[in-house]
């Protein structure tokens, strides 16, 4: 089922839910296809670059926002995912 | 009337690098004057461009249409519906559609495509209101504040000669153009020092890097601690820049030095607000004090600071304490009660914790800043409610719809009951107190 996180995304939550601090939210809590950011998890632009920071520590990956495919990475739970093992491949 | 001229740049000088191109004084003015005729009919106008160079050409284009620009604090739906009931019939300019945004638009980049050069640098009266900035997401009048043309043109030259590039620089900025910091130094500085901005706003460090191998140094780099303090931990190799500026919150000397110590960079930081504009600098890597700018002067009343200076319409009594040096230095120490500053972006507590109060179901509760953590991470807010009926979501939730992002509270914890006083009232010890035994066995 869709709305079940994959262990990878598992691992990807808690670091979310770890290096931003989201004492209100818990790992397993994340919808992998519910917006990250906006209203439901109330992460905004900060966070982004908090999280990219923590991603590029732990992955090695470098995430890029210079167009509009790089985006809509940062949608969901899922695509995050999904492009940093794209990037790790 | 006395004119003050649009800018000091000759016109053969490059102002601009955009999409790989340079772009002279005489193109940008001539393609502003293009913008300026369709614009004439406009009382105001709310820029709301992405791209640097964009939102500059419409700005410029405002200014000689004697129309006045309207900075919103962000882009959100609700703060430019606000705006517009505000200025009922005013125009939004920009570049991109905007989600959950249905008034018309009209996009400046249009005027990129026409192709001729200016033989004079335009002289707009030094009266025209400017510009209007609001420096908080809600529009009440004390978030407005009003820049007349010669405002920003004599602290445009104050800011060149105090902090700016002293020779032909390549500047590149990760703030947004709307904000009075990104105004100040990356729109008006290219008009008046010999800076050649680039139009991109990189966000991530691997993007500002990328940015930067590409621009020709010297080059400076425009940011805040947040976007450096990111840039400093990537563990990417940084390449060499010349001049590094911060400002919007605190730096912290060991970032500084970090900084340096990485890129080669000089790094000023500049001290401001919406208010008075940039007004004082300092070398942050050795911790110095501030230093104010010539054009301004420094007045004490009771224990609360005012600014003076020629070119502001009024004195600015200055959001934070400080302690001034013999020298007539300073150094900051600490902010009056209730206001808080988060990436830049400012509210009052007292109004944030009237929206929480605001939700339908929530009987108590407040916002407030917890002590400060480390160097360079940003602090948010915190807020207890009492709320027997609704869950810790559905408040962040009902919440999340009525301020900024920057401000949503975090932690957000339902309490039984806040620890008020007799009196009713909330004592800021009791309250960090009482928040820490909420709060830190969570972490």
């Amino acid at each position: 089922m869709s709305a079940e996180q994959t262990p990878s995304e598992r691992k990807l939550a808690e670091l979310i839910v770890e290096s931003l601090n989201l004492e209100d939210i818990e790992p397993e809590e994340i919808e992998p296809e519910k917006p990250l950011f906006g209203d439901e998890y109330g992460l905004d632009s900060i966070d982004a670059l908090e999280l990219a920071l923590a991603i590029s520590k732990t992955y090695g990956v470098q995430l890029r926002a210079d167009d509009e495919k790089n985006r809509h990475v940062f949608a969901n739970l899922r695509s995050l995912n999904a492009h940093i093992e794209s990037l790790s491949g | 009337m006395s004119k003050l001229p649009l800018m000091t740049r000759e016109l053969d000088d490059v102002i601009a690098w955009r999409a790989g191109r340079t772009v002279t004084a005489a193109e940008f003015i001539f393609q502003a004057r293009w913008l300026a005729d369709r614009l004439r009919r406009e009382d105001q106008v709310i820029n709301l461009c992405q791209d640097r160079h964009t939102f500059s050409l419409a700005f410029a284009a405002a200014i000689l249409a004697q129309t006045t620009t309207l900075l919103p604090a962000n882009r959100l739906p609700d703060t430019v519906d606000a705006l517009v009931n505000r200025y009922p019939g005013c125009l939004i300019l920009s570049d991109q559609a905007i989600d959950g945004l249905h008034h018309p638009m009209l996009d400046p980049g249009m005027a990129l495509d026409q192709s001729g050069r200016a033989e004079q640098v335009p002289e707009p009266d030094e009266s025209l209101l400017a510009a209007v900035v609001f420096t908080s997401g809600s529009t009440g009048p004390s978030s407005a504040v009003e820049k007349p043309w010669r405002t920003l043109h004599d602290s445009s030259l104050i800011n060149a000669a105090e902090y700016g590039p002293q020779e032909r620089a390549h500047v590149l900025a990760t703030v947004p153009p709307q904000h009075m910091w990104g105004l100040e130094t990356s729109v008006l500085l290219p008009w008046f020092g010999p800076a050649i901005i680039a139009s991109a706003q990189p966000f991530f460090a691997a993007d500002i890097i990328a940015l930067l191998d590409q621009l020709p140094r010297p080059r400076a780099l425009v940011s805040t601690p947040i976007h450096l303090r990111n840039l400093a931990e990537s563990g990417f190799d940084i390449p060499t820049i010349d001049r590094i500026y911060s400002a919007t919150a605190p730096l912290g000397a060991k970032l500084a030095g970090e900084l340096e110590r990485q890129t080669s960079a000089r790094v000023t930081e500049v001290y401001g607000c919406s208010e008075a504009g940039c007004l004082a600098h300092r070398r942050a890597a050795r911790d110095e004090p501030w230093q104010l700018f010539k054009a301004f002067s420094l007045l004490e009343d009771h224990g609360q600071f005012r600014v003076h200076a020629e070119h502001l319409p009024e004195d600015v009594t200055l959001l934070d304490h400080l302690d001034v040096l013999d020298d007539g230095r300073f150094r900051l120490a600490g902010r009056h009660g209730d206001l808080v500053n988060i990436a830049g972006k400012r509210a009052s507590l007292a109004e944030l914790t009237q929206r929480l109060l605001d939700i339908s179901g929530v009987t108590d509760g407040v916002i407030f800043q917890p002590p400060e953590n480390d160097e360079g991470r940003v602090t948010r807010l915190a807020a207890l409610v009492v709320a027997p009926q609704l869950s810790e979501r559905q408040i962040r939730q009902a919440l999340s719809r009525r301020i900024d992002p920057a401000f949503m509270p975090r932690p957000l914890r339902r309490v039984p009951a806040l620890p008020r006083a007799e009196s009713g009232k909330l004592p800021h010890q009791s309250l960090v107190h009482f928040y820490q035994q909420v709060c830190e066995p969570a972490r």
